[in-house]
């Protein structure tokens, strides 16, 4: 491996040893044409934060991380960058000796000094490349092209699941004991969600058992179908969009795929919320979630320093599979004031240094990629640093939101949970059932529950819908949303980890000619562009938005941003034109009931348009007296003419004057009328 | 137990204007039954000073009174509650063309500006109509203004998700809103939501079809055409004075994209920033339902689409029995359950011509 590898070291057994690669197998591939290298079962992401690069690019000059949630989607080079062709980062493996290019446009920071140092740049920076040096705003749609992509094929099955951790293989189990085929979507290279994360050793074994079961249970009848590597992306009418890759043997390939479910059960898990102090998105900050999947799958860690900082005990048990393999974490602090949890007692055992009631304040980067770190109290508003520290990397956690963009997309709604400073779902969508973390369940024995009662539901049972976040015991609540200052001039504080890209930031001069420019520091405001439910929350959080309407601003405003274009099939090839013969709705009761479609004899050879109004007399001129309406033939050499006139007037053989304009024409009912 | 006059359910601004005007120019005694957060929602209805409308008495209506509701309105919200607009209309099936070419003519008599434009080879099957003179409402004012003048009319509002409404013999509506127990004389439903949660569903069959509406807001985006029109489809896309467009259609959400390129050109595609999908309840006939249902004093003041606004001082005077001549011929013909048939679709504003996409 090359030199800037960070890669922890592999030893048997231990949880952070890459389960997914296999370091007997190393490979090659370029990226923009820079080389980097890795391993059998590394996605192209974790390659490339294990080399090094972990910045996506530059924001008002500030660097962001490359991160689980935001990263460019990249194509093969011999797929001549096609959009269609379009490959997520962080779910497609890696194959030797793959050529890919990047579809995020470049920095135009990093084009401008490129171009001012020419090719010795290029050189100095592929010995060490720390940014990809692309534009964040530039990946559009987000997460990618195949957020617009038709559905190549649709797959059919009694029951899909979305999201294959223990909620969602409980669901599937329960689907299957009934009889019904089952799909099961899952974002990650292979099932188990994030029950390592949130569960004890003990968890290890019971979901071993759980998939065991699974397959036992689907696999010999072929009722059971996962698909890995696929994300779900919209849900609409009972359909499931969703992009799946597909990873043989040859070089991977995306699709766009349907999923027509009779019932459809969402266990899409949480979302994990990011602190907000200034520079909360620096490369080296990152959710303690995120590196424990990096370090579990593929073995990648930045560093051999860290600080952890979190208001979930959770995300206190990195620090001890992180030390277990020689990582130095110079302090673990939480934000709550005094936290019960079985993790916290194990790292007091494995003699971490720990401190409570400790938020982050701050972080800069300092020289040799580090980042300089200040801690203040959380009870204190004022964002007073009282303790510094440097570390390679900051691990953060600021608690968990309920994953709802599929809920949201199928008609359900959401309410703001003031304790728990969350969205959490509420109403019911027919054929739809949540569960897991999105349906209250926390612990691994609630989300086996969660997932066999909303089957059931599904099913026609009848089972009470617990939204209460049940906490395991032993361990605290989760803490509130760590908020530490609003940043000075010059600094970013981001919202969320992902695309949104929002600020927590002064609002943008609304007045004079400087606000009518500034158009892209326009967008950042919440009135003008789509959402993340961590954005939302964030807000509301912030007082930006009032907690009684969190609900409907999630629901309308957390929607994929993706463009407006055509699809093929358009709307107007739907609608059935009206037969020259047939009264329009429209004018059905215009003319005072009994309306027909009439042919009439244009003698005089005048032209009348279609819509001229017919009136009895010529002095008439007012639409209301009008008696009927040209609809057709309206040549002046036609000689003939179709209107509609009402029942009185064909009754009457009424005098026939059509107006067009000032002129008039008069006409007479054909002899067959 | 508080007595009103007039309880008036509904969350859209032109139940609110009918409720203050009800109060503030006829005296009565007005409880809103509205959700409160109603306003954080996107916009589901453009309001135009003239409404695309084949029937002549309706144009004829609105003509006259919208000069009167263009003076109320800026001088509840300010100048900037109105703007001018020349809306382009584009319709594609030869129904809606020539629909489009009876009203041209209607408007060459009511001295309104209407032409058919050229079509050139991006416009395809489609017709293309621009309608000159037109204000629009601006909803941002509008909303800002409208709680103040409410609250300084004296009405009460109460939350419709905590409501529950019971119809007595004698015609009076009890109303229980949480611990509070209201009487009122009339209940006018003056939405589809309350028409659903207050409504008998049979009156509610006679008179209206279920449909779906989406609505959806933009980025800011750069067009020659702030506000376009595909009645067909009952799409409105009018651009917000921030940029973004607002768009409200009857179409599946796939097909909105769709749409917007036929008729709001731009160097690129407006990008989404907020989507949602509602229930509708449209009049059968496409045009307003305005009166009392039958053996009751609840009342329907629905189904006026982008002409709502306009003609709000006059369905007030309505209600209040204090309607012109033209108002009281126009709204008494208009009254729930008055033979209208899915057949019987003489206006063109508010519903779709034909069958939409499934």
């Amino acid at each position: 491996m090359s030199a800037s590898s960070h890669r922890l070291p592999f030893k048997p057994d231990r949880p952070y040893s890459g389960q997914l690669i296999d370091r007997e197998k190393p490979l090659k591939f370029t990226l923009d044409g820079f080389e980097y290298e890795g391993f059998a079962g590394d996605s192209i992401l974790s390659s490339i934060l294990a080399e090094g690069t972990d910045t996506f690019g530059l924001i008002d000059g500030e660097p962001v991380a490359l991160d689980e949630r935001l990263h460019p989607p990249v194509a093969l080079a011999s797929d001549d960058a096609h959009p269609g062709k379009a490959l997520a980062t962080d779910r497609t493996p890696v194959r030797d000796g793959m050529e890919l290019v990047s579809l995020a446009s470049p920095n135009p920071e990093a084009v401008t000094m490129g171009a001012r140092i020419g090719a010795g740049w290029r050189k100095f920076r592929k010995k060490d490349r720390p940014s990809l040096e692309r534009d964040p705003h530039s990946v559009s749609p987000a997460p990618g092209p195949w957020q617009e992509m038709q559905a190549a094929k649709m797959i059919e099955a009694d029951l899909v699941v979305v999201g294959g951790g223990v909620a969602g293989l409980s669901a599937a189990s329960e689907g299957l004991e009934r009889g019904w085929r089952v799909c099961i979507v899952e974002r990650a290279a292979s099932v188990g969600g994030d029950a390592s994360f949130f569960g004890g050793a003990e968890d290890k074994a019971r979901l071993q058992g759980l998939v065991d079961d699974l397959h036992k249970m689907g696999g010999p009848e072929g009722r059971l179908r996962i698909l890995t590597r696929t994300e779900a992306l919209s849900l609409s009418a009972g359909i499931i969009r969703a992009h799946q890759i597909e990873a043989n043997d040859g070089l991977p390939t995306g699709k766009v795929i349907g999923l027509k479910g009779r019932s459809i059960v969402l266990a899409p898990g949480a979302q994990e919320r990011l602190p907000l102090f200034p520079g909360n998105r620096l490369p080296g900050v990152m959710g303690a979630r995120a590196a424990h999947r990096f370090a579990e799958s593929y073995g990648v860690w930045r560093g051999q320093t860290a600080v952890i900082n979190t208001a979930s005990s959770a995300a206190t048990q990195v620090s001890l599979q992180a030390a277990d393999l020689g990582i130095s974490i110079l302090k673990l602090t939480d934000n709550r004031a005094e936290p019960q949890s079985l993790f916290f007692e194990y790292a007091k055992a494995y003699g971490i240094s720990l401190a409570t009631g400790l938020k982050v304040v701050g972080t800069e980067p300092v020289e040799n990629r580090q980042l300089a770190i200040s801690l203040g109290l959380t009870s204190e508003s004022s964002g007073q640093s009282v303790e510094a520290l440097t570390a390679d990397r900051l691990l953060v956690c600021g608690g968990w939101q309920p994953d709802l963009g599929l809920w949201h997309m199928a008609g359900g709604q959401a309410i703001w949970n003031t304790d728990f400073q969350r969205l959490q779902a509420s109403g019911e969508v027919e054929g739809i059932a949540l569960a897991g973390f999105c349906a209250g369940a926390s612990s691994f024995s609630d989300c086996v529950k969660s997932g066999q009662d909303a089957v059931q539901r599904l099913d026609g049972g009848r089972v009470a819908v617990s939204q209460k976040n049940a906490v395991p015991e032993f361990e605290s609540e989760d803490g509130p949303w760590p908020v530490s200052r609003q940043p000075d001039a010059g600094q970013s504080c981001f919202l969320d980890a992902g695309f949104g890209l929002t600020t927590w930031a002064p609002e943008p001069e609304k007045t004079g000619l400087a606000g009518l420019l500034n158009f892209g520091r326009r967008a950042n405001s919440p009135e003008l562009r789509a959402l993340s439910l961590n954005e939302v929350a964030a807000k509301v959080v912030l007082g930006e938005i009032p907690a009684e309407t969190a609900g409907i601003f999630a629901s309308e405003r957390c929607v994929a941003p993706a463009e407006l274009r055509r699809h093929s099939s358009s709307p107007k090839a739907h609608t059935p034109a009206t037969p020259p013969d047939i009264l329009p709705a429209y004018l059905a009761y215009r003319f005072g009931g009994g309306e027909q479609i009439v042919t009439l004899t244009n003698a005089e050879g005048r032209g009348v348009d279609v819509g001229c109004l017919i009136f009895a007399n010529s002095s008439d001129n007012r639409p209301e007296q009008s008696i009927g309406v040209i609809t057709g033939g309206a040549s002046p050499d036609s000689g003939e003419v179709t209107a509609c006139l009402g029942h009185n007037a064909i009754e009457n053989r009424s005098r026939l004057v059509a107006r067009n304009g000032r002129q008039t024409v008069e006409l007479q009912f054909s002899e067959n009328t | 137990m508080a007595s009103f006059d007039f309880a008036i359910a509904g969350s859209d601004p032109v139940a609110a204007l009918i409720a203050g005007r009800l109060a503030e120019v006829h005296k009565k005694k007005v409880l809103l039954i509205a959700d409160p957060v109603a306003g954080i929602s996107l916009p589901r209805q453009a309001y135009l000073s003239f409404p695309l409308a084949t029937r002549p008495e309706t144009l004829s209506l609105v003509l006259k009174v919208a000069p009167e509701a263009n003076r109320f309105l800026q001088k509840l919200a300010g100048r900037q509650v109105l703007s001018s607009a020349a809306p382009l209309v584009t319709v594609s099936s030869a129904t809606a063309r020539d629909a489009m070419a009876h009203m041209l003519h209607m408007a060459q008599y009511f001295g309104l500006e209407m032409e058919r434009l050229n079509t050139n080879r991006s416009s395809g099957d489609a017709q293309r109509f621009r309608v000159r003179g037109v204000q629009i409402v601006r909803y941002s004012p509008l909303r800002q203004a409208l709680p103040d003048w409410l609250d300084k009319a004296g009405i009460q509002i109460c939350d419709v998700r905590t409501v529950s409404v019971t119809t007595h013999r004698d015609g009076a509506v009890s109303i229980v809103a949480g611990q509070d127990q209201h009487e009122a004389e009339n209940l006018v439903l003056a939405d589809a939501q309350a028409l659903r949660a207050f409504g008998h569903r049979g009156d509610i069959a006679q008179d209206f079809s279920e449909g779906w509406g989406v609505a959806v807001l933009t980025e800011p985006v750069k067009t020659s055409e702030p506000v376009a029109l595909q009645p067909e489809f009952g799409f409105q896309a009018w651009q917000q004075t921030n940029g973004c467009l607002a768009i409200t259609a009857q179409v599946p959400a796939t097909a909105i994209g769709d749409l917007v390129e036929q008729s709001v050109p731009s160097e690129t595609p407006p990008r989404r920033a907020g989507q949602s999908e509602f229930p509708l309840l449209m009049p059968r006939d496409g045009g307003p339902v305005v009166g009392r249902f039958a053996r009751s004093n609840v009342h329907v003041a629905m189904g006026f689409g982008q002409a709502g606004l306009h003609m709000g001082p006059a369905i007030a005077r309505y209600l209040a029995d204090q309607a012109s001549e033209d108002e009281q011929t126009y709204f008494s013909s208009r009254a729930p359950g008055s033979g209208r048939s899915d057949g019987h679709c003489a206006d063109f504003s508010g519903a779709p011509l034909e069958e939409m996409p499934a």
